[in-house]
């Protein structure tokens, strides 16, 4: 039955992005302060009444709309904001995962609004009409596809008596990779394979430069040839004569560990390394294979591949 | 977040200006050690000084305690309430370290403004009140906005409280008010506030003819009554021993007498400063005692209570005097002997046959051709004071013309009855009602003539200006040096100031402090509604509901609406400027800049280039730079859609 209540709640909180809060998504009640505020003030009413002193019923009638007007102005701070992107960015597992959202202020200035996800929180005002980006760190525990989970957008603004607050579950979905291991604890030599040479290859510290080309977004930035690009005309991107040694495909078959999650981490590691060193690498898993490439993207796709391997038995 | 300086320095700020008013009230012990907290407090913020450890705080807590007890002893009342609150204060001023304990301070500043109005409720203090309430609610809002700036916050508080007032009064008006105290109240308001006498005693020296402070209002719903008939009844005095007169016989209640008043009856609110005393100052002969008050044979009106608050009374007085039995041998009881000379005359009056009313008017002769003189300064006398003013002095002020005079009359055995309280008044044009000060305060006589009980002011016929103009017209001015035109007509003016002042208070007094259980079932009567019954009380509910649906929404509207300024303006126009241009196939791509647009304007339309490049001129200017005038660009976006192309 709970579970079936939270179900339902959740599909209400489900978010299409771009998403504009309104008074579906927004909730507000009183805060700890604001329940002590109002004892407070039930305590000045009986004084009032008892003494019948005008002057502290028109007080005590003055604080207490004070306070009900402050519900509406925190609700008015938060209503009409706008969400206009989320992005949560891949992150190797136990790094922190960035979250960049983007807010829009819409026709009202925003004061302090406070934004969470989990454990991740900040705050942020801006003036009407604006536009925001937030940045988030969310920390990652596990490889694979990461639901961003709820994130809560909400204010105490302007007394504190009231939070308004707006759950939202968004249809954002991170990509944790896996956690490399790191390039000092690996030993390239027995990543040789002892008869096969062609799987794993040789695999020679630098490139032999052998000109510059037009910059492709998949290069990644360590390939960028600043001096050529300094001299105008566009970026562009140091290429390397292919030799022999040059090419590496990473044979999941060929790896000599024994546990599953370690061998993963093994070669995630190989690909970070591959792609800092400026390799053409490739990577042969159970199942899928990817074609020899490098740069981002191809980091991305090997690294992807990777961490989205069926649990280990 | 308490390592904000800036936040708990407003945060004390907001509580200094709650606390200000309490200053004169608690002992100068507390004030010291709140102050000195709070310079602590400031150093513990912006000079690292080191946080009293938790022993020493909870040793200074109890000292605090200990001291409020030592001062006030048992009587734990207002001032020891308001003395520990003090001291609170203080304390947690020195502890607060999260925004949490801000918070609490905050709250605190709340009571301690709400604290004040045990103590002063005028006009002057509240309205330091409201402006306490807005900077400590300012406070808050600047604890919660994140802002750095302290202007937008403060607007944010004034906002929300001109938002509250509307509710706020609502609620005031239909709050059900009940009658008398849920427990006990201990007054403690002080003893013997000066005005007007309870005898009269010729021989002393007036003083109370100069105290411009105010006694009683008075709204008529009609024109006021000439002043010279304005006889504000206090007190009969009946005995007289020689030297005073003064209340002696049994006080016998006298029944209202509502069916048969007379037409010239007139209705007026009588508004009462707190005397301390029970007497009501009535127009002559109150027709029927309001709730709380007895009428008494001798047509005065007594409050059951002594009048220790503000308070208002609905009458209605009848100038006709009414139809009496004769009174008994008390009203004509003199002393056995004393005052020889007045008595022989008295004598020759009764001996040559006058009768009652004759014995009146030989009295006013005497008065008026005796070389008599009013003034304020008649000189102490000891003994005999009437035979010596009769015979000697021949001046005096209103207690000696009715002392003397009664004292005639009695020895010429007529009945007759010395009269205290007050004569005339002030009209405030300003309020159009009338201010009654205590040096209005004036005695006179009524003499038992035909039947009735009929007034008589010896005054009148020797200072006959001191009914028409008041008393101050013989206070002495100065060395009779004239003053020069200016300073007459700077008189003017703060007089004028003087009555606006007054009327002021006088509506705060009336329509806030003064809104009573009785007053509110009046209103709520004029809007059809018996809280009694069912039916009424459900109408009353929704006359609240209403009300506050009505000022929600109003604030909800208020809030919600969007800032639609000149720059969202701008944006419109902008907006129809690229649709005019999107009909003939030259729309804005999305990532394209203004100046971008306009280039390409330029390249596919040269005729239209300098026209559009004008417009973006303008829209960058006004948009990016700040600069321009959105109405020159209005001419332009207006010129350009209006082209046919």
């Amino acid at each position: 039955m709970i579970r079936f209540i939270r179900t339902l709640i959740q599909a209400r909180q489900r978010a299409p992005l771009p998403l504009r809060l309104t008074r579906r998504r927004i909730y507000i009640l009183p805060t700890r302060a604001g329940m002590v505020f109002a004892f407070f003030l039930l305590a000045m009413l009986v004084a009032a009444i008892n003494y019948t002193n005008n002057l502290a019923f028109l007080l005590t009638f003055l604080l207490g709309s004070i306070s009900i007007l402050s519900a509406i102005h925190a609700y008015a701070n938060l209503a009409g904001l706008e969400l206009e992107s989320a992005r949560l960015f891949p992150a190797y597992c136990g790094d922190d995962a960035r979250l960049q959202l983007f807010f829009r202020a819409g026709g009202r200035e925003r004061r302090r609004l406070g934004v969470r996800v989990g454990t991740a929180e900040d705050s942020f005002s801006m003036p009407a009409r604006a536009g925001r980006e937030m940045d988030l760190s969310i920390p990652t525990s596990r490889r694979g596809l990461r639901p961003l989970g709820q994130v809560v957008i909400s204010t105490r603004y302007p007394l504190g008596l009231f939070r308004a607050w707006s759950p939202l579950i968004l249809p954002v979905t991170g990509l944790v990779y896996p956690c490399p291991l790191a390039a000092d604890r690996m030993d390239w030599r027995s990543l040789h394979g002892e008869g096969d040479e062609g799987a794993l290859g040789t695999v020679s510290q630098s490139g032999e430069f052998g000109g510059v080309r037009p910059y492709r977004p998949e290069d990644g930035l360590s390939r960028v040839s600043w001096k050529a690009s300094a001299k105008g005309g566009g970026l562009f991107a140091k290429e390397f004569r292919s030799g022999v040694a040059r090419t590496v495909v990473f044979d999941w078959y060929e790896i000599r560990v024994s546990d599953y999650e370690e061998r993963i981490s093994l070669l995630a590691g190989l690909v970070r390394e591959a792609e800092r060193q400026g390799l053409s690498y490739g990577l042969r898993l159970p199942g899928l294979d990817i074609a020899p490439g490098s740069g981002m993207s191809q980091a991305h796709r090997c690294l992807e591949a990777l961490a989205l391997m069926p649990e280990g038995s | 977040m308490i390592h904000d300086k800036r936040r708990f320095s407003i945060t004390l700020l907001a509580l200094a200006l709650a606390f200000a008013p309490h200053l004169p009230h608690v002992p100068i012990f507390v004030g010291i050690f709140v102050c000195a907290a709070w310079g602590y407090a400031l150093g513990m913020q912006y000079r690292g000084w080191p946080v009293p450890p938790r022993w020493l705080r909870v040793v200074l807590a109890l000292g605090c305690l200990a001291l409020v007890l030592f001062t006030y002893g048992r009587s734990f009342g207002r001032d020891a309430g308001v003395a520990l609150l003090s001291l609170m204060l203080g304390l947690k001023a020195v502890e607060s370290k999260s925004v949490r304990d801000m918070l609490a301070l905050l709250f605190l500043a709340y009571f301690v403004v709400v604290t004040n109005v045990l103590y002063s409720q005028t006009l002057v203090m509240s309205a330091y009140m409201f402006f306490s309430v807005m900077a400590v609610t300012a406070a808050l809002v600047h604890l919660h906005s994140g802002e750095s700036r302290l202007l937008p916050d403060l607007r944010r508080g004034g906002l929300l409280l001109v938002q509250a007032l509307p509710l706020a009064l609502l609620l005031f008006v239909f709050f059900p008010r009940l009658q008398g105290a849920l427990w006990g109240v201990h007054d403690q308001r002080d003893e013997g506030v000066s005005g007007f006498s309870e005898t009269l005693e010729p021989g002393s020296v007036a003083n109370l003819s100069l105290s411009r402070e105010v006694a009683f209002r008075v709204d008529f719903p009609g024109p006021i009554p000439d002043r010279d008939s304005l006889y504000w009844r206090g007190l009969v005095l009946d005995s007289f021993d020689g030297l005073t007169w003064f209340r002696d016989l049994p006080v016998e209640l006298a029944q209202s007498r509502s069916e048969n008043f007379s037409q010239q009856a007139v209705p007026y609110t009588l508004t009462l400063e707190p005397h301390n005393k029970e007497w009501i100052f009535a127009l002559d002969l109150p027709v029927f005692a309001p709730r709380g008050t007895v009428l008494r044979s001798d047509r005065t009106l007594a409050g059951m209570r002594m009048v220790s608050s503000r308070s208002r009374f609905e009458l209605v007085s009848d100038p006709a005097p009414e139809q009496t039995p004769l009174p008994g041998p008390a009203w004509i009881a003199l002393p056995e002997d004393g005052n020889p000379r007045s008595r022989d005359l008295a004598r020759q009056w009764k001996d040559s046959g006058l009768s009652p009313a004759e014995m009146v008017a030989a009295a006013l002769e005497l008065f008026r051709e005796g070389g008599f003189v009013y003034t304020l300064r008649p000189g102490a006398m000891a003994a005999d004071i009437v035979d010596q003013f009769l015979f000697a002095t021949r001046q005096g002020y209103c207690e000696h013309y009715s002392s003397a005079m009664a004292f005639l009359l009695r020895a010429a055995g007529v009945p007759v009855r010395v009269v205290v309280g007050y004569q005339g008044g002030e009209e405030n044009p300003m309020g159009g009602y009338l201010i009654v000060r205590q040096s209005d305060a004036h005695a006179w006589v009524e003499v038992w003539v035909d039947g009735r009980w009929q007034r008589v002011d010896p005054t009148s016929v020797v200072a006959p200006q001191r009914l028409v103009t008041g008393v101050e017209s013989f206070v002495p001015q100065g060395q009779g040096v004239l003053l020069p035109e200016g300073i007459r007509a700077l008189r003017q003016v703060g007089r004028f100031f003087q009555l606006g002042w007054d009327a002021a208070n006088n509506s705060w007094n009336q329509w806030v402090l003064g809104f009573s259980h009785e007053r509110q079932r009046g209103l709520w009567e004029r809007l059809g509604i018996d809280p009694t019954t069912i039916a009424g009380a459900g109408k009353l509910a929704a006359f609240l509901a209403a009300g506050l649906c009505l000022t929600l929404g109003v604030a909800f509207a208020v809030m919600l609406r969007s800032r639609q300024g000149e720059r969202d303006q701008v944006a419109l126009l902008y907006g129809r400027f690229c649709r005019k241009l999107a009909a003939i196939g030259l729309a804005r791509k999305p990532a394209e800049g203004p100046h971008d647009y306009a280039g390409r304007i330029g390249r596919q339309r040269p005729d239209l280039g300098q026209a559009a490049r004008d417009v973006i001129d303008a829209y960058v200017a006004l948009r990016y730079r700040g600069s321009g005038d959105p109405a020159a660009f209005k001419r332009l976006i207006e010129e350009f859609t209006g082209r046919t192309f």
